[in-house]
């Protein structure tokens, strides 16, 4: 009987959820008000150089083991806070170009169009690369985010950080 | 006739009543073309509501006959409402290739997760009611419904996550077997632990419940069918048009680099 309780109080909770989820998506897309205000500063170079394996390279040979797990524990920290910056910019670009999508204008729509596709693809990079950063974090003398990361996703990176090239360099990274 | 029974009577009634209307609006809108399988479900919804309510109040059925062609009815129905919950994500993903791999990748391997789960959870809460025949039908019935939920949930966070936009009539189906889903579900567990031999009160709220939310769930369809689609919104002025031109330009350079 226990668990025909549990069930029927999660039920409710997924009920009230679905209907709450469904009422916040179908509200959109709506073009945010000024998109440019709302994008965060990314900064690639910074960004490169925390992933940069050559860099973590050098900072093993100069460190102490546990100086060096330490230092670049927080730089893959920081790596993921850039990365989530990068996703956040996508969706808001996402929602720009949604509502651009069908704009009566065919050069608008069509770039619109391309937006949203690349837009989407930088966001599913960043859902990929995040659980591998903190993989990376977890071993960081294995080299992980230097070789892996950097070597298999340098070209994901870039698109990620991409989103931040275009927009103005203000706001908080 | 006891008032549940007859609310339980009236509802299921009105619920076969309202998904052949929903079928014939669906029909004379063309949404067989769009929504073949949502359509086709709408239609087995209200035969085997016609067949169940007449083997019902047919003398010459028997009570066995009867439980047998509404097990069946049960068993189609849940294999429909997957088609429907993948047809749903399907016309999700249709408006974004980008994410017609990886979407599709997931759906399946949520799809793997949810059986999983519910093997997991039928082992270790085995059907318990007084009738094993009908408990176990609801034990099964509770772990279809746990998947259906689960999957409508994920379609949800999925175009949640990367902002993708529904189309009116998509939404609405969604919506509707999400509604379902979870009534169903909490009246099924409920059933596959507590299910009498007899009939009883609990029974015949819980049936009730169900045709209830059917109606509901016909409801919500048939007024997003006959909904017009939601006009688009036009970005805002303040956004120059050159920028999103800027903006791909800069992806498609990377994306390609």
């Amino acid at each position: 009987m226990n668990i025909a309780i549990t069930l029927v109080v999660l039920s409710a909770i997924v009920l009230i959820l679905l209907i709450r989820l469904a009422a916040r998506q179908y509200g959109s897309p709506k073009a945010p008000d000024d998109p440019a205000e709302q994008i965060r500063f990314v900064d690639i170079e910074a960004f490169r150089n925390l992933i940069d394996p050559a860099e973590a390279k050098y900072l093993r040979t100069q460190l102490p083991g546990q100086e060096f797990r330490k230092i670049q524990r927080k730089r893959l920290h920081a790596a993921v806070e850039y990365v989530r910056c990068v996703g956040q910019n996508a969706a808001l670009l996402l929602k720009v170009a949604e509502a651009a999508r069908h704009s009566s204008e065919p050069a608008t729509a069509q770039a619109a169009e391309k937006l949203v596709d690349n837009a989407i693809r930088v966001r599913l990079y960043a859902l990929e690369l995040i659980p591998r950063l903190y993989v990376a974090m977890l071993l960081p003398t294995h080299g992980l985010p230097t070789t892996r990361v950097a070597d298999g996703y340098e070209q994901m990176t870039r698109q990620i950080i991409l989103l931040g090239v275009k927009v103005p360099l203000r706001g908080n990274a | 006739m006891h008032f549940l029974e007859l609310v339980w009577h009236t509802l299921w009634f009105l619920a076969v009543g309202l998904h052949g209307l929903l079928t014939f609006v669906a029909m004379r809108r063309g949404f067989q073309r769009l929504f073949p399988v949502f359509v086709c479900y709408t239609t087995w919804i209200t035969l085997e509501g016609i067949i169940l309510i007449y083997m019902y109040y047919a003398p010459s059925v028997s009570g066995n006959e009867y439980a047998v062609a509404s097990i069946t009815t049960l068993a189609i129905c849940a294999a429909a409402r997957f088609a429907v919950v993948y047809e749903i994500f399907k016309h999700l993903l249709d408006r974004y290739p980008a994410l017609s791999g990886s979407g599709t990748f997931l759906f399946r391997l949520v799809t793997v997760a949810l059986l999983g789960a519910v093997i997991v959870l039928a082992k270790f809460s085995p059907p318990a009611g007084s009738d094993p025949l009908m408990a176990t039908v609801f034990a099964l019935q509770t772990a279809v419904n746990i998947v259906l939920v689960g999957l409508l949930l994920f379609v949800f966070v999925f175009s949640g996550f990367f902002r993708l936009s529904w189309r009116s009539h998509v939404f609405g189906i969604a919506l509707g077997l999400g509604i379902f889903g979870t009534v169903s579900l909490s009246t099924s567990a409920i059933r596959a632990q507590l299910q009498p031999i007899v009939p009883n009160q609990m029974t015949k709220l819980t049936e009730a419940i169900n045709q209830g939310t059917y109606v509901v769930c016909a409801l919500i369809w048939l007024v997003y069918l006959l909904a017009t689609e939601r006009p688009p919104q036009s970005p805002k002025p303040r956004l120059p048009k050159h920028d999103l031109g800027a903006w791909n330009q800069e992806l498609q350079r990377f994306l390609h680099r």
